[in-house]
């Protein structure tokens, strides 16, 4: 009887610590993160070469950015955008509110600061790409997290 | 006959509505010709006196009354005593003074006190005694507040007109001067920037300030027998502090402070009060701002696709001028 009731002390004592790992575990997943600072999060994913972002309602102007390398911020500043290689921003055409057709990208001149106008751009092999959202008064409010994706 | 004898004559008349009859005195003739003639110097007298007293309208009086007259009649000649334009008679106490039959100004100063005025009306052979009683006045020392409102008029094409409003002033009159304190504000100034954002399209960053000034002034009034309309004109010195704001809807008040700074002020200015009473009065004013240094006036601009507008730093001197009025209480 004494085992029975010390088995079942320890069973319960396992129940316990198995149940505080699987919490601790959920906890310690690593959360999304914008890529700049004090932004909202702004879900973003590409899917059969279309990429696709929920901005929230007070996002005026959005950018898609695609990078060569790991995207590297500072506040609210991109400091290496001289890898950024394509993408497309509010105003261009293709550029839906929402959702942006790989067809649809543009090159990025880093001489400019802005893309070339009639010059397509089409990513290829492993790249990050991010959108951030500017509000009506220009300021970074939401950005999604980096993505890594491996283009055909 | 005419050759050797003057009569003289005395008239003394008032333009008194109330005067009475014209008053003549029938003096001795005086006898330049032979001694023959002498008994007609006081017969003939008596027969004109005689003659006048009964005429309706002329009163005749006793030679020795003359004296009494004739002083009076000297006194107008020396332009002492004008029944039109004021003259200086003497400082109190005047024990005595002699006028005119009729009606006169008088008129008492004393300075720090307001004139005391009578229209006094003087019959013949009487005696008026006046005893004025002069009343501090208010507007020569006195303390007086209120508020004012403004149109304030930057000197820069950048910054638009705004409303400054000046709810509190104080100031302390002493004789023709007057030194006052002030506290006065200006919000929402716009000066808004057009500017290229970082997706290259031009866009208009709104952009305002509030404007807080402290001013100490120095006035003067430089007509201090005016009472009911009383230009003035002063200078002041202060502090204007200066808090720069950028409209972003990201933040709770959906003002992003920019940058705060103060500066020294000189202003200098002409008015004109209007006073209804010794307690409450009116104004209209016209300000001149100098800001002796210039301001900071950050500016934004582009850079990039992959980064908020950076702030670049800028200086502009604004000066101003205003048109306004406003109402004081005097106290």
């Amino acid at each position: 009887m004494r085992r029975y009731v010390l088995n079942l002390i320890s069973l319960l004592l396992l129940g316990i610590a198995f149940a505080l790992y699987s919490l601790g575990c959920e906890l310690l997943e690593e959360p999304e993160t914008p890529i700049f600072a004090d932004t909202d999060l702004m879900d973003a994913s590409y899917s059969a070469g279309q990429f696709y972002f929920s901005p929230s309602w007070d996002v005026e102007y959005l950018v898609l950015g695609i990078f060569q390398n790991s995207i590297v911020t500072t506040g609210k500043r991109i400091t290496n955008m001289n890898d950024m290689m394509g993408g497309s921003c509010t105003g261009l055409s293709g550029f839906n509110r929402g959702q942006v057709a790989e067809a649809s990208l543009y090159t990025y001149s880093d001489a400019s600061g802005y893309f070339i106008i009639g010059s397509p751009y089409d990513p290829s092999g492993k790249m990050y790409w991010a959108v951030w959202g500017f509000n009506a008064d220009w300021v970074i409010i939401s950005s999604s997290e980096q993505t890594t994706t491996t283009f055909p | 006959m005419r050759r050797f004898i003057i009569l003289v004559v005395v008239l003394f008349s008032s333009s008194s509505l109330y005067a009475a009859d014209t008053v003549v005195a029938v003096m001795n003739f005086f006898n330049y010709g032979g001694p023959g003639l002498n008994y007609l110097s006081s017969s003939i007298p008596d027969s004109v006196s005689s003659s006048l007293a009964d005429i309706r309208g002329i009163r005749v009086i006793e030679r020795r009354e003359l004296s009494t007259q004739l002083d009076e009649v000297v006194v107008e000649q020396t332009g002492a005593v004008d029944s039109e334009d004021v003259e200086r008679v003497g400082t109190t106490p005047l024990e005595r003074y002699s006028v005119l039959a009729g009606e006169h100004k008088v008129q008492v100063m004393r300075q720090g006190y307001r004139d005391y005025q009578e229209i006094l009306t003087v019959g013949a052979d009487t005696h008026r005694k006046l005893n004025p009683v002069l009343i501090e006045d208010q507007l020569i020392r006195r303390n007086d507040a209120g508020l004012g409102f403004y149109y304030l008029v930057p000197l820069n094409d950048e910054v638009r007109p705004t409303l400054l409003i000046n709810p509190v002033f104080f100031n302390h009159t002493k004789d023709i001067l007057q030194m006052g304190l002030e506290f006065a504000f200006a919000l929402n100034q716009r000066h808004d920037m057009d500017l290229i954002s970082p997706i290259n399209t031009p866009f208009t960053m709104e952009r305002q300030y509030d404007l807080i000034m402290f001013h100490a002034c120095i006035n003067v009034l430089p007509f201090r027998r005016l009472r009911t309309v009383v230009p003035k004109a002063g200078v002041a010195v202060g502090l204007v502090h200066l808090r720069d704001y950028r409209i972003n809807q990201a933040l709770d008040r959906g003002l992003e402070l920019i940058i705060n700074q103060t500066s020294f002020s000189l202003m200098g200015r002409v008015g004109v009060s209007f006073h209804a009473s010794d307690f409450f009065g009116i104004f209209l004013e016209a300000r001149y701002y100098l800001q002796p240094s210039k301001i900071n006036r950050p500016i934004y601009v582009s850079q990039g696709l992959g980064s908020e507008m950076a702030q670049v730093s800028d200086s502009v001197r604004i000066n101003y001028y205003a048109a306004g009025g406003g109402i004081k209480l005097a106290f």
